[in-house]
């Protein structure tokens, strides 16, 4: 008796729990596919009250049309070769400077390490005027260099402190060992150390990829002319606009995610792996 | 690897140096920025644009920015020396490179072109001290479109004043399923922060002849008038709550015109774009829709809200660039051309020429509408129509107005019960004066 | 030790340094131009009369913090960005150690349930402002219609139309892209509580509630202040999501004080005035940010 009612409460708890996983499925899940069903609707549909689920004939007129337009195929360019840019620079220097923090003892070490976590800690807002300032006073308003630099204030200090976590881990005794063989110190680096942290270096380069792709503050900022626009800034503009398509805005959106999400499920796992290891400690 | 680390340091390098190496500059080559985002009329402009380029044996960069951040952009073009050699945008644009004095004076070119055929008032809003800045190209006007069907059906007369357009707003709620619900609104107050609140707000203004600057002497006038003003805005809360759909207090341009024609509000404040939209989504809309002007409070209509684009010319760039700019802007104005770019969105927008305007009237596009378009030319024609901020001549303050959101605060705070009148104006006031300090005028 | 193998060592040890120092100085230039430079800028703008329609600026002293603490704006607003933060940030860490404890469990595609709640940490703002327009619009948005036939709001009402309706929503929103962060801290934090103590706990015939209010929520209290201050940092600060669903309407019930520095920067072209308002913003986070580096920085 007592055995039994034990049983039933526990399949009770199961059931309660499979329902609140499917609750927190539909939470993340709806917005997005709301967002993707409705950017297959056409016209009728879309401004229909009380609005259909699923699209009844589903159309791509809005991806055509959106993609038709040459200015949001720029969008798209500009928003890859920015994000592109920001990814390598982050990969590479963040790289350089996270194995020499990491891996050496020197003086100043110590405040460079705070330096990097402090930028982390400044918000974009904060340096927003003063970025244009310095940025339109180098004359790169004009182009997507100054974009990447904006995107590099964000990145890079979380970049750096990531790829720490990651050298981090990987024990001095090799380096030691290495050294006592004869290697050179750039030998242990790249030869070394570098190979056993190509996972950590590439997610991190995915990260800054996706993070530059989605930056919006800075962007909207900095970006001096139609043809330079970013996903975001144009997306953006597309929905305060004094006039607004629903349909291309709902492909349009659908099209920005898409690829983001697909990257960030190539590199969840290290992603997880970095952040829980004391990227940012809790 | 190390070949790898080489390769990439290479990419990165050459794809820095490549977005860097991005901006270029040429002594023949004409840099045109404009405003106009919509696809029909950028068409035409691209299509114009490099006829004349054809013609004079000149390379153009035709440059979209959006209305929206086109004082962001400005800034930066200038703080980094890369304004455009033409521009065509806005009253507020325009005063905005004026303040900078970045713009030349373009009476020689509205001389060649013929300052006879230009319509006085498009040419006064774009002068300051008798010199003109800018060439105007088409201007906008404010009136009020309604669903002629509708006013039949329900015996309604066009309103005179202020009391029967009230009356027939209300008259017009419909419930057409019985459930209690509204379908069909009255009248559309729209409110969104950015520019609505202040256009619907102004366009009332107007009409009782309320002015941000005196039109004759140049002062500051709107503080001079607050009672007036905390009157004109009672009114139009008034009229939001009583016949405007409760979410209207956030719409914006298309929430307002798709309202109408789709057919669940009975009357818009509209520069007559209401037209191109209803041609495109609900053809059968079209025959329906009128517009009258909106009227003064006693029927005794003082002016309206309006607003037009003009051509601007650099006056940064080398003598002969400037010369050469000059040149392009003049080519741009045949009749035919300047009637096609008016045309390009039609019922919208108005040709400054006269000679384009009487092409304008016979084209196929809206010869339906020649009543609509006699009197909204008639208002062109007789001086009544300001942009806010802009009823002394060019000012700066048409772009503050624009590129903030106090009004619609104010505005906003009044409609959802925060605040009364009286404080909304008080603070609107207040915020004029922060700007004019800003502006220095 | 020789004193030959004792120079090589030092000399070993000075090239160390050097190729240290090179791996390190591009970041450090970096950082000192484009990150700690304009921090710096910043502030100086701060005591200027900087316009972007002027241009000669001249320094004024105090007269932007004068003008900015005398204006009941600012207030108002800095009362906004507190509502905006507190309520953002509380949602989110507690949904995200709710969620921290549903993963934390032993079961079947567990990992891939982990990874699809990572997803909203990576979606862009602008797709999500955008979705939350389209799904709270008045008259066709999906939300706004449910809303309607439940009753909470009037016909063709919408949340983002009325004051309080706008913050609620775009809080819900903020809670919403930002809980995988808690989430993840949290789940690795409850990985490494020792399955012992609560062995021990049931021992003494502790309920789960119990377990969790006298071992768990204990054994968490470090990570949730380093987290609290991290998120206060972020959500104070953050812009996007508001800019672009309702840019501080209706009737400023939303406006922050990120849109109010926007807002006096690139809408009036005040940008003295502007660096003023995010100097006292970076003021009042300063001590968050010292502390955030010192619990996470100092133990490296």
């Amino acid at each position: 008796m007592e055995k039994a009612h034990e049983k039933t409460r526990r399949h009770i708890s199961k059931l309660a729990l499979d329902l609140v996983i499917l609750l927190l499925i539909g939470m993340v899940a709806f917005p997005l596919l709301w967002m993707a069903l409705s950017s297959l609707k056409p016209s009728v549909e879309l401004f229909k009250s009380p609005p259909t689920i699923f699209p009844k004939a589903p159309t791509l007129e809005w991806y055509k049309s959106a993609f038709s337009d040459m200015t949001v195929v720029h969008y798209f360019i500009n928003s890859f070769v920015v994000a592109m840019a920001t990814m390598l620079i982050n990969v590479v220097f963040g790289t350089l400077a996270a194995y020499s923090l990491t891996k050496f003892q020197y003086r100043g070490r110590k405040i460079i390490v705070i330096g990097v976590l402090s930028a982390y800690c400044i918000p974009p807002i904060m340096l927003m005027i003063p970025l244009y300032r310095i940025i339109a006073g180098m004359g790169l308003s004009a182009s997507l260099a100054g974009v990447v630099i904006g995107h590099l204030t964000v990145t890079f200090p979380f970049s750096v402190w990531l790829l720490m976590s990651f050298f981090r881990k990987i024990p001095n005794e090799i380096t030691e060992a290495a050294l006592v063989d004869g290697a050179s110190d750039f030998q242990t680096f790249y030869k070394i150390n570098l190979p056993l942290c190509v996972p950590g270096v590439l997610s991190t380069g995915i990260l800054a990829f996706i993070l530059s792709w989605n930056e919006y503050l800075l962007s909207s900022v900095l970006v001096s002319r139609d043809t330079m626009k970013t996903l975001t800034v144009g997306l953006a503009n597309y929905i305060s606009a004094t006039e607004v398509n629903w349909g291309v805005i709902m492909a349009l959106g659908t099209a920005t995610t898409i690829p983001i999400v697909i990257m960030f499920s190539l590199i969840q796992k290290h992603f997880v792996e970095g952040m829980t290891a004391g990227a940012v400690k809790g | 690897m190390k070949k790898l680390i080489a390769l990439v340091l290479a990419l990165t390098m050459i794809l820095t140096l490549g977005a860097v190496g991005y901006a270029d500059d040429n002594e023949n080559k004409l840099v045109i920025w404009t405003n106009l985002t919509a696809d029909s009329q950028t068409a035409v402009l691209q299509k114009q644009f490099d006829e004349v380029a054809k013609e004079m044996g000149v390379e153009i960069e035709m440059v979209t920015v959006a209305f929206d951040d086109m004082y962001t952009k400005l800034a930066a073009a200038m703080e980094s020396g890369d304004t455009p050699d033409i521009m065509h945008t806005t009253e507020g644009g325009s005063a905005y490179l004026y303040t900078q004095g970045l713009i030349s004076p373009m009476d020689d070119v509205i001389d060649a072109i013929g300052r006879d055929d230009f319509v006085e008032s498009y040419l006064r809003s774009i002068t300051v001290d008798d010199v003109a800045w800018g060439v105007p190209d088409w201007a906008l006007h404010t009136s009020v479109w309604y669903r002629k069907d509708l006013f039949a059906e329900k015996g309604l007369e066009i309103p005179t004043n202020w009391q029967e357009l009230e009356a027939a707003a209300e008259a017009l709620n419909t419930d057409s399923d019985g459930d209690g619900n509204i379908d069909v609104y009255g009248f559309a107050v729209p409110m969104a922060a950015v520019q609505l609140a202040a256009q619907s707000y102004y366009e009332f203004l107007f009409t009782s002849g309320v002015y941000t600057f005196d039109p004759a002497t140049g002062e500051y006038n709107f503080g001079n008038e607050k009672e007036k003003a905390a009157h004109v805005l009672d009114y139009m809360i008034d009229l939001y709550k009583k016949a405007s759909p409760p979410s209207s207090t956030e719409w914006s341009w298309s929430e307002n015109r798709n309202a109408l024609v789709e057919g669940s509000v009975a009357m818009v404040l509209d520069m007559g774009a209401v037209i191109g939209l209803a041609q495109t989504n609900n053809p059968d809309m079209v025959e329906n829709l009128g517009c009258f002007d909106l009227p003064g409070e006693n029927g005794d209509k003082q002016a309206s809200f309006g607003g037009g684009y003009y051509f601007v010319a650099s006056s940064q760039a080398s003598e002969e660039k400037i010369a050469l700019a000059k040149e392009f802007i003049t080519k741009l104005y045949t009749p035919e051309k300047a009637a096609e770019r008016a045309l390009s969105r039609p019922m919208f927008a108005y040709p400054s020429l006269y000679s384009a305007f009487e092409l304008y009237k016979n084209d196929p596009a809206v010869a339906q509408f020649p009543d609509e378009i006699d009197s909204i030319f008639d208002a062109f024609e007789h001086n009544t129509w300001y942009r806010y901020g802009m009823e002394a001549g060019l000012s700066q303050m048409a772009s503050q107005i624009e590129a903030t959101t106090f009004f619609g605060e104010a505005i906003q705070g009044v409609a959802l019960g925060m605040q009364t009148s009286e404080q909304a104006v008080d603070y609107i006031d207040s915020q004029l004066q922060v700007q004019l300090d800003v502006i220095g005028q | 030790m020789s004193a030959k193998a004792m120079s090589l060592a030092n000399g070993r040890a000075r090239k160390r340094n050097r190729l240290a120092i090179v791996f390190v100085a591009p970041a450090v230039l970096f950082l000192a131009i484009f990150v700690m430079y304009p921090v710096f800028y910043n502030i100086y703008l701060s005591f200027t009369d900087a316009n972007l329609l002027k241009k000669n600026t001249s320094f004024v002293w105090l007269k932007n913090y004068k003008r900015l603490f005398s204006d009941p704006m600012f207030w108002k607003y800095a009362y906004n960005t507190l509502i905006w933060t507190v309520f953002s940030v509380i949602g989110q860490l507690a949904l995200g150690l709710a969620i921290a404890l549903v993963i934390n469990r032993k079961m079947r595609g567990g990992t891939l349930l982990r990874s699809f709640l990572l997803i909203p940490y990576v979606i862009p703002a602008v797709t999500l402002a955008l979705v939350t327009k389209w799904v709270l619009n008045g008259d066709y948005g999906i939300v706004s219609l449910l809303l309607q036939k439940a009753g909470v709001i009037a016909h063709r009402q919408s949340l983002l139309a009325l004051p309080k309706g706008a913050m609620a929503a775009l809080i819900i929103v903020n809670i919403w892209r930002s809980y995988p962060f808690p989430m993840l801290i949290y789940w690795a934090a409850l990985k490494s509580i020792d399955p012992e103590l609560y062995e021990a706990g049931k021992m003494d015939g502790a309920g789960t509630m119990r377990l969790f209010w006298h071992i768990t929520l204990p054994l968490l209290k470090n990570t949730t202040i380093v987290l609290l201050v991290l998120r206060i940092i972020w959500t104070a600060t953050y812009f996007d999501l508001i800019r672009m669903v309702t840019g501080g309407g209706p009737a400023g019930s939303t406006m922050h004080l990120p849109i109010m520095i926007y807002q006096a920067s690139f809408g009036t072209f005040q940008t003295g005035y502007a660096s003023a308002i995010s100097v006292v913003l970076g003021a009042l986070l300063f001590f968050c940010i010292v502390f955030y580096v010192k619990k996470t920085g100092l133990d490296d």
